[in-house]
Parts: C-alpha cells; sequence; structure tokens
C-alpha cells in the first residue's frame, strides 16, 4: 500500500488587497489530487472565481447548495460557465476548501469537490467538473467584487497516489 | 510537510462527559478531527469548544432523509443517540484553518449520522470562534449525556 501523502505544495499570504493570485508551474507528477485552502476576508464581500491554466473558455459548469442564517436553502446550477465560482469570502474570516481529483490526467475532464464557509451567511457545496482534458498546471484564484483582503492565506496541497 | 496523527482517543467502559485534547503544538498550519460518536440519550448533537472564553457563530445545512433546511445553529457536530440502530456511530470531519494565527478562526464541518431509518441527519456547518489565540485544546461534549465506549476521535495536524 502506498504511503498516504498531504503535502503543502505553495502558499501565499496576500499582502496588499489584490483581485487575483495566480500559482503557475504546479507539480507535474508526484500527486493525484489537489487540495486547495483558502483563509481569508474580503474588504465586503468577493466572490472566489477560480480558473484552471489561465483558460477563460466556457468550460467549467457546477450544481450547489447552500443553507443561509435566513434559514433559506437552495440549490442551483450552470453549465458552460467562462470560470468556476467557489463560494465567497466576506468581511469575516471565511474559509475555502476546495478538493480537485485526478488534476494531471489527460483522458478525462476534472472533478472539484468544494466547500465555502461564509459563517456570517452562508454554507455552501459544490460540485464541479472543468471541460479539459490538459492536465492542470496553474490556478488562478480570482477574488471578484472587492478583492482578497490582506493577510489572505491560500494554501496548495498535494495529495499522492 | 504532511499530514500527521496526532493522538487518537477511544472512550472506554462507563463513557465519557467529553473528549479532549489538551497540548495542541503551534508548529503547523490545519488541524483536522475525525470523529465517531454516540450518545448515551436521545440527544442527537455535540459542540466544540477551542481553548477557553470567545463566542461561536455557525450557519448550518442540514437533510434528514426527508427534507432540508437551514439555521444558525448551537451545536457543531452530530451523535448517534441511544435509540439509533445499534452499534452504529455518527461520523464527523472537522477543518481549522490557520489554527495558530492571531485572527479569529474560520472551522468547517461535515457530519452524519447513521441510522437503518428513514430518519438520519447528515450536516455541512461553517463555524468561527472570535478566539485569537492559537488553538492549544480543543473539547468535544455532548449536548446531553455521555459519549458511549468505543466512540472515537482522532487529530491530525497539517503542516
Amino acid at each position: 500500500m502506498a504511503t498516504p501523502t498531504y503535502d503543502l505544495i505553495v502558499s501565499s499570504t496576500v499582502a496588499t488587497l489584490t483581485t487575483s493570485v495566480t500559482f503557475s508551474s504546479l507539480p507535474s507528477t508526484g500527486y493525484q489530487d489537489l487540495v486547495v485552502v483558502i483563509n481569508g476576508t474580503a474588504e465586503t464581500e468577493s466572490f472566489i472565481r477560480p480558473r484552471f491554466n489561465s483558460d477563460s473558455g466556457n468550460n467549467y459548469s457546477m450544481v450547489r447548495m447552500e443553507g443561509n442564517t435566513a434559514g433559506n436553502t437552495e440549490s442551483t446550477s450552470s453549465a458552460s460557465a467562462s470560470d468556476m465560482i467557489w463560494g465567497k469570502l466576506e468581511d469575516n474570516n471565511g474559509l475555502i476548501i476546495a478538493q480537485i481529483f485526478d488534476y494531471l490526467a489527460t483522458d478525462k475532464h476534472k472533478s472539484l469537490l468544494v466547500r465555502s464557509n461564509a459563517v456570517q451567511e452562508k454554507v455552501e457545496a459544490f460540485a464541479l467538473r472543468y471541460a479539459s482534458t490538459s492536465a492542470i498546471s496553474s490556478i488562478e484564484i480570482r477574488g471578484t467584487g472587492t478583492g482578497l483582503e490582506a493577510g489572505t492565506l491560500i494554501s496548495i496541497y498535494g495529495i499522492a497516489a | 510537510m504532511t499530514m500527521t496523527l496526532v493522538e487518537t482517543i477511544t472512550v472506554g467502559s462507563g463513557g465519557a462527559a467529553s473528549i479532549e485534547f489538551t497540548g495542541i503544538a503551534g508548529d503547523a498550519r490545519d488541524l483536522v478531527l475525525l470523529l465517531s460518536l454516540r450518545n448515551s440519550v436521545d440527544s442527537p448533537s455535540a459542540t466544540l469548544s477551542f481553548n477557553t472564553g470567545g463566542t461561536y457563530s455557525r450557519v448550518r445545512l442540514l437533510g434528514n432523509g426527508s427534507a432540508a433546511s437551514s439555521d444558525s445553529a448551537s451545536v457543531d457536530l452530530q451523535s448517534n443517540t441511544s435509540v439509533s440502530t445499534a452499534n452504529t456511530f455518527s461520523n464527523s470531519s472537522l477543518c481549522v484553518s490557520n489554527y495558530a494565527s492571531s485572527a479569529a478562526k474560520s472551522y468547517s464541518v461535515d457530519s452524519v449520522n447513521e441510522n437503518n431509518a428513514t430518519l438520519a441527519n447528515q450536516a455541512i456547518i461553517a463555524g468561527s470562534w472570535t478566539g485569537t489565540a492559537a488553538i492549544t485544546s480543543l473539547e468535544v461534549t455532548p449536548t446531553s449525556g455521555n459519549f458511549v465506549e468505543h466512540s472515537t476521535a482522532s487529530l491530525y495536524i497539517i503542516s
């Protein structure tokens, strides 16, 4: 049985308010899955809308469910979008955890499971698909809205096969 | 740089009023707690507490086998109870990111209870603790009753 690993590949702490952080040159060997953890804040609110491989084509699909502090539940979906939605950060400290499966596969589309924890407002779970058979070599974490505040910590872990 | 088991606590005969990890070192980045719980009474929930003091906020999405709901929960975890199918335990995972930071702590919980019946809760919870000290202790407490024998909790650090 292979030895399981959960290795920190790279992390970055946002120094000043920014709308984008890109992690390029992700490992091309040694890992099967990636876990991205975003722990931080937005000035007011910022939707996290990543892209892989600088791909802004209509290659991202998702289905999501939500529970919120108003006591409502919601489920929505979208297909063929030009980016992903991984939830949102607010001015309270938030936490987003994304699991990217088989990110180096060149014979299938990539699947993701994402949890977004914006405790002031809502908790969300997403299932996403990146319709590409290219290995994922870069991730751009885009914060639309007010962007990612200084101090936001983004970490990418690798899980070996 | 890896995920390392810090400690597994298994409740012994006679049960336990809580499960507590102390002396958590602050030299890692994230905490992961995996739980298998069953309560001695018909009370399906448990709460987390870090260190001492501070306040907690939560939002929860809950499914119970027939309907979905959401609320600002006062509990963090599902627990099997005295009326759950015999020998079954709940399953939960907790992730606390950047637990040694000087900011408020955000955490994420996935939790289900097991029951051979239509009614079985599953929940995802976003939580926040206002404490700004590094987390050095973590306690899991049932809402009422005790955790029964064979309940377990395993704490991991990711560095």
